[in-house]
């Protein structure tokens, strides 16, 4: 190990401190320990206990929830729930032919993220907070030993006023948020949740084990929007069976959401509202074949700290079709 | 006397009663805790590092009784939850939000002196960029040994990888780290850029 090169560890070391966990995290980490250990001593009490109390909820929430999603989208038009189920049914019917060799299923996936910064960082002393949004592009060729090719092309920030427009143009933050350069990447293992425990492919099961993450996690929002936010992990990651992508949209069926048919391109979306840093909903498109076309997080509220105006996306993602291609070419 | 029997016996027993898995929590939530601390933060450290332990109580029959300690496997859950955990961080307005105002405030409190705390706060930023330009095996691997402590043949063991691997992942981390270090100070000045943290 050379005298430079250990500097690097010495230096990660310095920036990471050396923390050690307080009596309630070792407390809170033995208590979901015991909970699981006991859970596995008898599994199928506890699955029956929260199936039922899933059947019900989605019972009761059906015609409220559909009511809710025309009143305040304006895109959404009422459908039976149970049209969640059948296209549930449908992804679990799309098997894809192997790839073969020389050939790329290919994605497009165009995103656009809210970024927030201290005030200081672009000159603004006088405001904690600003945020803009940055889109992006994110091509994604996967071919089928795994390999992922990935380019990602970051498009021009969109500012909430002038003034932190101004300020960012001579912040040198431009350089740092890689505007207008494209990163290139080629990996094969990737981190999802699916790699974080073994997800059942029935519903009610998954049910269960969906809110056991999520209740492990500590989530601080709602938790059907955790929830559903842990159902887009699950149906986004690569590797993901149609079997288990049509459990994970039973799943949906299962729970407080909003459900209504898309006007355009026909399908389903899924909506729910929960209260995060202002009142936000999550919204989950599908198309009639089953793919999620579009992710998408607003904030419904102002959010005067980041000057931010309410119908901010926080997050919008939207996502091509896939489709076989012999290179790695953007269209 | 069972405090000296070795992680994989007492793994092996858990198979057949759960509750001896309590023993592997005892042993280890300290030490896995400041590694995914480290990585990201204490706030959220706690619920990331109970998740290790369930997961690994979970998939515990799947585990090699001939490593005698458990470490590197443990090690190797709480990567790929890291990894998780920062990438729905990303996606999570909320916890978005409130790590970048906690990134400072860790910083504070885990470091002695003035003067650590006043290079640590300038460095982390600049840190947390250059290692989000790391490719994800490089940057777990290099992680793994400054952040994790774990030697060569542990990191191997954790990333499911050969020890050759690791050490050509380590040496080109390195590298790059300093290139990118050099890169991004001269870039941003004294800018401090509080925006979620890669660690």
């Amino acid at each position: 190990m050379s005298a430079e090169a250990h500097s690097v560890d010495i230096v990660l070391r310095d920036v990471a401190g050396d923390p050690s966990p307080s009596a309630s995290d070792v407390l809170a980490g033995r208590r979901l320990l015991v909970s699981a250990i006991a859970a596995e001593r008898a599994p199928d009490a506890r699955r029956r206990a929260h199936g039922i109390r899933w059947r019900w909820v989605a019972a009761a929430s059906s015609v409220v929830a559909l009511v809710a999603a025309v009143a305040v989208t304006g895109l959404l038009r009422p459908r039976p729930v149970t049209a969640l189920g059948e296209l549930a049914q449908v992804a679990e019917r799309v098997e894809r032919a192997p790839l073969a060799a020389g050939t790329y299923d290919y994605v497009r996936a165009t995103e656009s993220r809210l970024l927030v910064v201290a005030g200081s960082e672009i000159g603004l002393a006088d405001r904690a907070y600003v945020a803009y949004a940055v889109p992006l592009v994110r091509d994604r060729w996967v071919s089928g030993d795994g390999v992922i090719h990935e380019e990602v092309t970051h498009g021009q920030p969109v500012f909430f006023d002038s003034v932190v427009e101004a300020a960012y143009a001579t912040s040198g933050l431009a350089v740092v948020d890689r505007i207008g350069a494209t990163d290139v990447a080629e990996f094969t293992r990737e981190a999802t949740v699916l790699g974080v425990r073994e997800w059942p492919t029935s519903r009610d099961e998954l049910v269960v084990a969906m809110r056991a993450y999520v209740s492990g996690r500590g989530s601080d929002v709602a938790e059907v929007a955790a929830l559903v936010d842990l159902a887009a992990d699950l149906l986004r990651a690569s590797g993901a069976t149609p079997k288990l992508r049509g459990a994970v949209i039973a799943a949906l069926d299962t729970l407080d959401v909003d459900v209504a048919t898309r006007r355009e391109g026909g399908g389903l979306a899924v909506a729910v509202e929960f209260e995060d840093v202002v009142r936000a909903r999550r919204v989950l498109e599908f198309d009639a074949s089953a793919n999620l076309v579009r992710d998408r997080l607003m904030w419904l509220e102002d959010a005067p700290l980041y000057g931010v105006p309410a119908g901010t996306a926080f997050f919008d993602t939207q996502l091509s079709p896939s489709r076989v291609v012999e290179s790695h070419t953007r269209p | 006397m069972v405090g000296e029997r070795s992680d994989a016996e007492v793994i092996a027993a858990s198979l057949g009663d759960g509750d001896e898995f309590a023993l592997v929590f005892e042993r280890h939530f300290a030490t896995v805790f400041r590694y995914v601390a480290r990585r990201i933060g204490t706030d959220a450290a706690g619920d990331v590092t109970s998740e290790v332990f369930v997961r690994a109580f979970e998939t515990r029959a799947r585990y090699d009784t001939s490593r005698k300690v458990c470490r590197p496997w443990l090690y190797g859950i709480a990567s790929n939850l890291v990894r998780d955990h920062i990438r729905r961080q990303r996606r999570r307005s909320r916890a978005y939000v409130r790590v970048a105002v906690q990134e400072e405030a860790g910083i504070d409190a885990s470091m002695a002196d003035a003067e650590s705390r006043t290079s640590a706060l300038l460095m982390a930023p600049v840190i947390n960029s250059s290692l989000g330009k790391l490719n994800d095996g490089d940057r777990e691997a290099l992680l793994l040994f400054a952040l994790g402590e774990l030697n060569y043949e542990e990191i191997a063991e954790a990333l499911s990888i050969p020890i050759g691997t690791v050490r050509s992942r380590l040496a080109r981390a390195r590298r790059r780290m300093q290139e990118l270090v050099s890169t991004e100070r001269q870039t941003r000045g004294r800018g401090v850029k509080n925006r979620g943290v890669e660690l």
